[in-house]
């Protein structure tokens, strides 16, 4: 890994935990511990941490930098690592110079925060919140649908989005959903959202839904199509065995992430020892 | 008698509530060559097996002359000259040629219903001279050879002279000329008013025999066709249905650099075969049993000796060479049971078996960090089981794959050798297997799957090796994988 790459990988990982120590990073980006303390100096040097013994912690002005820009949408979304899979699994279809819609809700949210180091993107959207993560990328061309703002959820919606869509076609469109029932099919919480999906739906070649395992089993307010309107489903682990069988039998894909650890990154053993509480009984040879 | 037709009305058949033969309304008709095509788990052999009295269908009935019949046995239905030549071979090794032929049906006198060795002689080389087999037909049948053996068979359905010929699928080694000869024997059984029904998957040939085509898909007719009237790519076209493999989830994945080359290797199976798997790549190998192709994978973990040629493994510093198999080369035999699980351990016992250094930094085994290790693994895959105490025997198929799964991620694996992944597992199970394939070749694995299921490996592989005979006879680019129909390669 390049010294920038491996420099911006640390920042990333500061910025999510706000303080580590040098054997962590270490471990993380499969470098030696010098190559991180030389790197940590120069990030000092930056103004961006403050070293410390062990490790470094991110300064407060550039905490506070970051919040302001979350409050620039006026949100900051809340992390959650099922939906980030989710979202990871989702952005390996998404192919180079190809036009895809990104949806309203969270999940989209997180499509396109593991777009966000990609180039040559295509990406539509009605989500305000995929806009300004896609913001940081330059190498994506975003187009941003017209229509009337739902101001909880931050999407784009109503007659002039319909208006805006009806010359335009997708080859792909990542749509989340507030519920998935086998008896209710798929439904949405809101007319307006039901709206934007049949507009997509009639538009776009592939359609996929977007929704975590929690999504499953639920009902919620408009029904906006059968089960099998879908092409694919893009979900996390904890799916019921009835959907996977419906899915594979009805000849939909469902793609269900799982967090498996890669070689790259062996689990510190003596971490998740004192995780657990546990102690050596031998002394070290 | 020349008037009989045989019909299907709303038979059905399940397996474990997996409907295997679905709603089949099928009308056969004397002095014809029915065909029913389809690919592989569409119900044919079942079908087939339900007219033959081999099984009974679970609601629908059968009409032979407009008169429902229930056979209680295959015999019922050979008294009724309904007569199965099944796909697998059922001679007996140990009797001679005569009584096998006339196993079914003894020739005898008439008063006293004793053997008629003569006449039964007669015809016994009457039948082999027809069917070309150069034999005395008093010796012993275990000593021809397997294409003779499935003639010999295909003999004694012919003597018996039935109404209805099944053949289910030619036996794969026949020679052209052996074909022909099974081919111009249905031709005269047909002028006698014989209805023959012929199932295969061999496309080509059944357009220049049959008088009717019927095609099957999930245990469903899909279609009938008058030869006629149609080419090989209709019928391609309803066997497969549009989309065939897009029930697979398959994740695309970018391919890294080279992980393992095999270069020219052989030894007594296998027979030069070269390849190369990359990171992130799935490569499948099609093949039937026998073909090599579990050898072919246990040589790359040395457990076959290679007599020549290369297992070359990348990043393999330990040896200059490169000819030892690293650790992270994980090898998930066929019997699960058998060869990768441990009965008497429980579910993380079980995981931890292939790396137990791990959890033994010093000279015993830490038992906490070992069930914290394991625990974690279990909780990412979601292993869960119907026994309490963790014991694997409880554990459905599915699951045990996962345990096995769990062994090589413990070991920190980056290459996967996958002898049937999902055999025996059901639905639900494979899709979770293939969506933790996909995981791990987004983290960078290459995975070697061999399978029987061919969807499955157009489904879900990068790339296609067919297997015959201990050689890659064909090599399918992803480019070419929807379309390949990888059956063909078998015939």
């Amino acid at each position: 890994m390049f010294k920038a790459a491996r420099q911006a990988k640390i920042k990333e990982i500061l910025l999510d935990r706000k303080q580590v120590n040098v054997q962590t990073l270490s471990s993380l980006l499969n470098v030696s511990t010098v190559t991180i303390r030389s790197d940590l100096e120069e990030l000092e040097a930056m103004g961006f941490i403050t070293r410390m013994h062990g490790g470094a912690s991110l300064n407060d002005s550039i905490i506070q930098q970051e919040q302001a820009k979350g409050f620039i949408v006026g949100t900051t979304v809340e992390y959650d690592k099922a939906k980030e899979s989710v979202g990871i699994i989702a952005s390996h279809f998404i192919k180079n110079n190809e036009w895809v819609f990104l949806g309203s809700g969270t999940t989209c949210y997180y499509i396109a925060r593991a777009l966000v180091n990609r180039q040559n993107l295509n990406v539509i959207t009605n989500n305000l919140l995929v806009a300004f993560e896609l913001s940081k990328n330059p190498g994506a061309n975003v187009i941003m649908t017209g229509g009337t703002l739902s101001h909880d959820t931050y999407n784009l919606g109503g007659e002039m989005f319909a208006e805006y869509l009806q010359t335009i076609n997708i080859s792909k469109a990542f749509i989340s959903v507030a519920g998935i029932d086998l008896n209710y099919a798929y439904t949405v919480s809101t007319a307006g959202e039901f709206n934007v999906f049949q507009v997509i739906r009639r538009i776009s070649r592939e359609l996929f839904i977007v929704a975590d395992s929690s999504k499953f089993d639920k009902a919620a307010f408009k029904k906006v199509g059968e089960l099998t309107a879908a092409n694919a489903i893009i979900t996390n682990k904890g799916v019921s065995d009835a959907y996977k069988e419906y899915f594979f039998n009805h000849d939909i894909r469902i793609f269900t992430s799982y967090d498996i650890p890669t070689s790259e990154a062996p689990q510190q053993l003596e971490d998740l020892v004192s995780a657990t509480g546990g102690r050596q009984w031998l002394p070290p040879l | 008698m020349a008037s009989a037709t045989l019909k299907l009305e709303d038979v059905s058949y399940a397996f474990d509530g997996q409907e295997a033969v679905s709603h089949i309304d099928l009308e056969i008709k004397p002095s014809t060559i029915h065909a029913i095509l389809g690919c592989n788990g569409a119900g044919k052999s079942v079908l087939m097996k339900l007219v033959a009295g081999v099984m009974r269908p679970q609601s629908g009935l059968i009409y032979l002359d407009d008169k429902p019949v229930c056979f209680s046995s295959e015999l019922d239905a050979i008294k009724l000259g309904i007569r199965l030549c099944p796909q697998d071979l059922t001679v007996f090794g140990e009797l001679s040629i005569i009584d096998n032929l006339f196993i079914t049906n003894q020739i005898t006198h008439t008063p006293f219903k004793l053997i008629d060795h003569h006449r039964s002689l007669k015809q016994a080389k009457d039948i082999l001279a027809r069917l070309g087999i150069n034999r005395d037909p008093r010796e012993k049948a275990r000593y021809l050879s397997q294409a003779q053996k499935f003639l010999l068979q295909f003999g004694r359905a012919v003597l018996s002279t039935p109404r209805f010929l099944i053949l289910d699928e030619l036996y794969a080694t026949l020679t052209n000329t052996e074909i022909n000869i099974v081919f111009s024997v249905i031709d005269d059984l047909k002028r006698n008013g014989t209805a023959i029904i012929y199932i295969t998957h061999r496309l080509s040939e059944i357009i220049n025999i049959a008088d009717t085509i019927t095609v099957l898909k999930n245990g469903q007719i899909v279609g009938q066709y008058d030869p006629s009237g149609t080419d090989i790519e209709i019928l391609t076209h309803s066997m497969f249905g549009e989309g065939k493999n897009n029930r697979y989830p398959k994740l695309p994945v970018e391919i890294g650099s080279p992980l393992l080359e095999v270069s020219h290797i052989s030894n007594n199976v296998l027979h030069d075969v070269s390849f190369c798997l990359h990171e992130g790549e799935i490569i499948g190998i099609a093949g039937i049993a026998g073909s090599g192709r579990s050898q072919l994978l246990r040589a790359l973990v040395s457990m076959e000796k290679i007599t020549s040629g290369d297992v070359i493994y990348a990043k393999n510093d330990d040896d200059p060479r490169r000819r030892k198999v690293p650790y992270w080369v994980g090898y998930l035999p066929e019997d699960r049971d058998h060869k990768s699980l441990f009965f008497n351990l429980d579910i993380i016992r079980n995981i931890t078996i292939r790396n137990i250094k791990q959890s033994a930094p010093h000279i015993t085994i830490n038992y906490e960090q070992e069930n914290f290790l394991g625990k974690d693994i279990i909780d990412r895959l979601d292993i869960t089981g119907t026994s309490v105490d963790g014991s694997i025997i409880g554990l459905s198929s599915g699951n045990k794959q996962k345990v096995i799964v769990s062994q090589c991620l413990y070991k920190k694996c980056k290459v996967y050798l996958f002898d049937e992944p999902t055999q025996g597992v059901d639905i639900a199970g494979k899709i979770e297997i293939y969506n933790i394939i996909n995981e791990l070749v987004r983290g960078g694995a290459g995975i070697i799957m061999v399978s029987s299921d061919f969807s499955e490996l157009t489904g879900m592989c990068d790339q296609i090796l067919v297997m015959k005979e201990g050689r890659i006879t064909a090599t399918i680019p992803s480019s070419d994988i929807s379309k390949t129909d990888l059956s063909e390669f078998f015939l």
